[in-house]
């Protein structure tokens, strides 16, 4: 069953941008909707008919146990949590989007935060990209070596997987490290990095924070 | 290489492609445009104010209908066109997937997703996203549901409403021969999805 929902589970890749048709009846309610991403070349289209409206239902959790809000965080809570330039992608190539962030401990008394933030890409599910920001001087990437100058303010190293899983850098501006891993090769993550600014909260809503993985049957295998 | 659960189904789809519409395109949407869903009409002259103006009125009153109404429910069908592994459904590409759902404003949804791979059941009840597949309509009842995401906000047709009143650059594109008007926008930027899978150590 795994691998079905899982070939299903592109469904959830997002593309930059659709179109949206509604039809309304004479009443304005919404009585179809086609939905097409991307809207140049639709990947996915949607063609639904809308109906039932106000009709009962009882939708609930099938153990019957709801989860918890998860409580979100925006660039004051980094802060309090010691990130000195908490800091994100501010340019996505299509097809990539946020798909989660969180914040893991990198210390066991919590001194040192790290801010974990995936990307998913629609056409390839298979494809990952994964941004991990920390201090300088607490990261997880510190011992790696940071000498090159791979554009703007960021010096770092590029590396190649062995098992061809894609590339990682590893880069440090002085006041934070990061790194970055994806399927994408090494020399393909350098303008990820030089579009690396600041964490804005408004621009990625809802995300998620706390010492636990989010997403249940993910686990976190950051080595940390 | 990471493998893993995601959440599936159109429920999944829907949210996830308005989430990651965060670059608007360029012009009205149906500038250009020759097809249209429901039958309509079509055009490819740009809007006038006065039709650009009953276009947003059109998607403000869908979505204010269906949060007043509390409830709704959709069927149809989901095709994807992506081809090979990176298709977002079981079977082939192209193939049309038949969902049907209901969706309990805010945040509840039930849906099932039918392809010639199986069946996929989806529930998101608040923060939760539930699921249970199976090879047929049959077996489907006596699978076991999984927890595969949690910590996710509104999925799937939830945000129908949202989506409808933040859509931009609203043209009426025509009308059923029913009466009524069908109207076309570009989607906006939403809730990113959560997908639960694996994610990539960069620790090297």
């Amino acid at each position: 069953m795994s691998d079905r929902r899982a070939g299903a589970a592109g469904a959830a890749a997002p593309l930059g941008g659709g179109l949206i048709d509604v039809t309304v009846d004479v009443a304005g309610a919404p009585r179809h909707v086609t939905v097409r991403f991307p809207a140049d070349e639709p990947v996915l289209v949607m063609d639904l008919d809308i109906g039932g409206f106000g009709s009962p239902m009882d939708i609930a959790p099938p153990d019957g146990v709801e989860l918890g809000a998860t409580p979100t965080f925006g660039a004051e809570e980094l802060a309090a949590q010691g990130f000195a330039e908490p800091l994100q992608l501010t340019e996505l190539p299509p097809g990539w989007a946020l798909a989660d962030a969180e914040v893991t401990g990198l210390t066991m008394d919590g001194s040192c935060s790290m801010l974990v933030l995936t990307y998913d890409n629609v056409v390839d599910p298979e494809a990952s990209l994964g941004l991990e920001v920390s201090n300088e001087g607490c990261a997880v990437h510190e011992a790696l070596q940071v000498g090159q100058r791979l554009g703007g303010r960021w010096r770092g190293d590029l590396m190649t997987y062995a098992d061809d899983f894609g590339g990682f850098v590893a880069a440090t501006d002085g006041t934070s490290r990061i790194g970055l891993a994806s399927t994408l090769g090494p020399d393909d993550l350098v303008p990820f990095v030089l579009s690396l600014g600041p964490f804005d909260p408004l621009a990625q809503p809802s995300l998620t924070v706390g010492d636990t993985v989010p997403v249940l049957g993910a686990p976190a295998t950051d080595g940390d | 290489m990471r493998r893993g659960l995601v959440i599936g189904a159109a429920v999944g789809l829907v949210a996830v492609a308005t989430a990651a519409g965060v670059r608007a395109l360029d012009g009205p949407a149906e500038q250009g445009r020759s097809e249209t869903a429901g039958g309509a009409t079509s055009t490819t002259a740009p809007p006038t104010e006065e039709e650009a103006a009953l276009a947003r009125r059109a998607f403000a009153g869908a979505a204010r209908a269906l949060e007043q109404a509390g409830s709704f429910t959709y069927e149809g069908v989901v095709t994807s066109s992506a081809a090979g592994p990176s298709a977002p459904w079981p079977g082939p590409a192209g193939e049309a997937i038949a969902v049907a759902g209901q969706v309990s404003l805010p945040g509840r949804s039930t849906e099932r997703a039918s392809g010639a791979a199986g069946v996929t059941d989806t529930v998101v009840s608040g923060r939760g996203v539930w699921q249970r597949a199976s090879a047929d309509e049959v077996g489907i009842e006596s699978s076991p549901w999984a927890l595969v995401g949690q910590g996710v906000p509104a999925l799937g047709l939830a945000g129908l409403p949202e989506w409808l009143s933040q859509s931009v650059d609203a043209v009426p594109v025509g009308g059923p021969p029913d009466g009524g008007l069908t109207v076309a926008a570009v989607c906006p930027t939403a809730e990113p999805a959560r997908r639960a899978r694996r994610r990539p150590s960069v620790a090297g």
